[in-house]
């Protein structure tokens, strides 16, 4: 064989040469896989007991005693940092919606809205997730 | 005085579960910045009815802790208020001392230590360490379950710290013989084992491997068998071998149990007291589904030329959307849950780009481009760069995948790669190398020798048979002009690849395909290698040229390989095979092959140089 198709050019004839411009593509890489199925577990160990549960004796020595209730006061409140909280996009039909419905009577007597705010004006941090 | 001094400390805390229980029931809803400030009302209020439970009332110690307990779930779940719970945790953790509450103690020191981890930091993990041993050296005559879940902890913390500790594996053996009477936790044990091993592609224990099969065939619940399922498919997959088998384990496990896949949450239970909550989407099987075609598409990847069964190509983009569509649903769960959900959707998103990326390169030559600088990203970066002639930029990138931080499989596809960039290199050059650049080359085959050696990619025959691949191109005459110096392994690295081609060669095609990787008559017999083009190529036309004698055998081959070079993106290959078929023609004297050949490999030649190459004047 005298001549050959590409001998006059710069194309590689040689198999090793060929591997400069050809990525061993057959090795694929599987870490992904397990880091999905490791960082995907969340593993607690939970408390069981119900030392607050209907048969349970009430134990405190203060006078007990469960109501009327009223919105509890802002001094007794404490400060928390919340965690962001991207809303949900789209339905705008729900965006009237009442999230406090569905509350026991209890727990709406109990609510006070005021939460929020009080400890926004009383907080000279910057951090917009804070109240 | 407030009335609400006087409320009983048990309608605190219903009101307290009420607020917290809607307040996650309404996660879903929240589709306005008002609807947002409601949910935060409502866990202020859920706080704040435990915080006045401890704050007015007299609590035995019992309540204490369960009170303390849920505000520091609701801190770590809804806050960044660590310190805050730390605070609350220490407390009640300084009034347990001295009693003999055990139960209760080991719940807040596992809580002591979930508030420290979720800062984070290696500081934090060292001191939970410290906290973890004492409580076993604590719990060590107590003869209590509690020590099962504080030894893996420390296994956990450990891991954190330094994931390679030598003393790990030791203390997983421990564990796991440990764990002799309580089955449901062995298994989950060894499934975390053998992840930790696969993630640092670590050799398994093949004893472990052996009990968790037989693990689940008892009575495991069934989350905790598809767990196990999948983590031993995962094995299968890091070793490229076959997982047909493995996946109608699935189809039969899933078809019956389908219905109670529901929630993502199960409990492993140690003893009457003790209870471990275990969540993970994965086995729920709206997840589930997506995960198993996930897993199937990345072990058929390379299979991705064949039109019969491209899984990846038809399955990819669907779960990929599938993901997105699942990532902006919002679960009825707690925020640190639905942040981690989100995150777990993303992921699946990112490794379904970067496989199609992959594909994609394969296929065509070419790909999107990645904005990222996970390991996926350079690896991709790096295999487009060589696609394109840009050898610096390619070995820039291909060097990058040698940190640290990456998995030791990157790692060797990185240096492997610079290793065959080089000796090309070195090939094109001819006989001009310099000593530092010929040492710079000698030096890599030693890292890649190395880090072969002390990992598990002897498991893999695809590693395998790619190193050998590697050692022939860069010490034989007729593929490199500038071979490296040999020792004495010659014959050794020929017998491999004799082994390999005897179940793989074109030329015998269809003959041998029943067979996978197992021993005969005492030998171990030749495994048919996991579809890819181009590694099959590079075996073939290697073996053709070395050990085939018989012309028409040497002809069959060089003809497969030049056909099916056009299947996938490999124009420089097809050129090369190309040639060896004309010339192999030309000696068995087949005047009408050489023609058609000649005319073929000329339309390759054209092609090749409208992407660039060029013709050199001699």
């Amino acid at each position: 064989m005298t001549t050959f198709p590409g001998d006059n050019t710069n194309i590689p004839k040689r198999l090793t040469e060929c591997l400069e411009y050809q990525p061993l593509n057959f090795l694929v890489p599987k870490s992904g896989l397990c880091e999905l199925l490791r960082s995907s577990l969340h593993i607690t160990p939970v408390p069981d007991e119900i030392v607050f549960g209907e048969q349970e004796a009430i134990n405190d020595t203060d006078n007990e005693r469960s109501g009327p209730i009223e919105p509890f006061e802002l001094k007794e409140g404490l400060k928390i940092h919340f965690r962001a909280i991207e809303p949900v996009e789209g339905n705008g039909k729900d965006d009237s919606r009442d999230l406090f419905e569905g509350l026991s009577e209890g727990a709406r007597d109990f609510l006070n809205t005021a939460c929020l705010e009080d400890f926004g004006k009383r907080s000279h941090s910057s951090d917009d997730e804070e109240y | 005085m407030s009335k609400t001094q006087a409320m009983d400390s048990r309608t605190l805390y219903n009101l307290s579960s009420e607020y917290a229980s809607h307040a996650r029931k309404m996660r879903p809803f929240l589709s306005s910045d008002a609807h947002v400030k409601q949910y935060r009302i409502l866990m202020y209020h859920a706080v704040n009815a435990l915080k006045m439970i401890k704050a007015k009332h007299q609590l035995s110690i019992e309540q204490d802790v369960l009170v303390t307990l849920e505000l520091f779930e609701l801190l770590v779940q809804e806050t960044h208020d660590l310190d805050l719970a730390e605070m609350y945790l220490s407390s009640v953790h300084e009034r347990l001392y001295g009693t003999t509450l055990v139960h209760q103690k080991m719940l807040v020191t596992a809580a002591l230590v979930r508030v420290a981890r979720a800062r984070r930091s290696v500081k934090h993990s060292k001191e939970s360490l410290r906290l973890v041993t004492g409580t076993l050296v604590d719990l060590e005559p107590l003869n209590s379950r509690w020590n099962l879940y504080f030894q893996f902890l420390r296994i956990e913390l450990l891991l954190e710290i330094s994931p390679s500790d030598s003393k790990i594996p030791g203390l997983f053996d421990t564990l796991i013989t440990d764990c002799d009477s309580v089955l449901n936790l062995q298994a989950f044990v060894i499934c975390s084992y053998i992840c930790i091993r696969l993630t640092q592609n670590q050799g398994i224990c093949q004893a472990h491997l052996d009990k968790l099969g037989a693990l689940k065939s008892q009575k495991l619940p069934i989350q905790l068998r598809l767990w196990s399922s999948l983590v031993e498919l995962l094995v299968l997959i890091y070793r490229d071998l076959n997982i047909t088998t493995k996946l109608s384990e699935f189809k039969d496990l899933v078809a019956t149990h389908k219905k109670e896949l529901k929630d993502s949450t199960f409990h492993l239970r140690l003893d009457d007291q003790i209870s471990i909550s275990v969540d993970t989407p994965i086995v729920r099987y709206k997840d589930f589904k997506n995960i198993i075609l996930l897993f199937q598409s990345v072990s058929y990847l390379t299979n991705c030329y064949d039109k019969k069964a491209n899984f990846s190509v038809k399955f990819l983009p669907k779960i990929q959307q599938a993901a997105n569509e699942l990532k902006n649903i919002s679960e009825p769960v707690n925020l640190e849950l639905s942040d981690s959900r989100k995150c777990f959707y993303m992921l699946i998103v990112d490794l379904c780009n970067y496989y199609m990326c992959l594909e994609s390169l394969i296929l065509t030559g070419s790909c999107a481009d990645i904005e990222s600088d996970s390991a996926y990203a350079i690896l991709i970066k790096a295999m487009k760069a060589q696609l394109r002639r840009d050898t610096p930029t390619a070995l820039e990138n291909y060097s990058l995948l040698n940190t640290q931080k990456n998995a030791p499989e990157f790692k060797l596809i990185g240096l492997s790669s610079m290793f065959a960039v080089k000796v090309a290199n070195m090939s094109k050059v001819g006989g001009t190398v310099s000593f530092p650049e010929y040492n710079e080359v000698t030096e890599l085959w030693e890292c890649i020798e190395k880090l072969f050696s002390s990992h598990s990619f002897h498991e893999n025959h695809i590693w395998q048979c790619t190193i050998i691949i590697l050692w022939l191109c860069s010490h034989f005459q007729p593929f490199t002009s500038a071979k490296l110096f040999k020792d004495n392994d010659d014959a050794s690295h020929l017998e491999r690849l004799k082994f390999y081609f005897s179940a793989n060669s074109f030329a015998r095609a269809g003959k041998s395909s029943s067979h996978n990787s197992a021993t005969v008559d005492g030998k171990e017999a030749a495994p048919v290698l996991k579809k890819s083009l181009l590694l099959h190529f590079l075996l073939n036309y290697l073996a053709c040229a070395i050990i085939v004698h018989d012309l028409e055998e040497k002809c069959v081959i060089t003809n497969a390989c030049f056909h099916l070079g056009k299947q996938q993106h490999m124009p420089l290959m097809e050129y090369i095979s190309g040639l060896s078929h004309l010339l192999n023609c030309g000696l068995a004297m087949k005047g009408k092959d050489v023609s058609l050949t000649r005319s073929k490999l000329k339309e390759a030649v054209k092609k090749l140089v409208i992407s660039g190459f060029e013709q050199v004047q001699e």
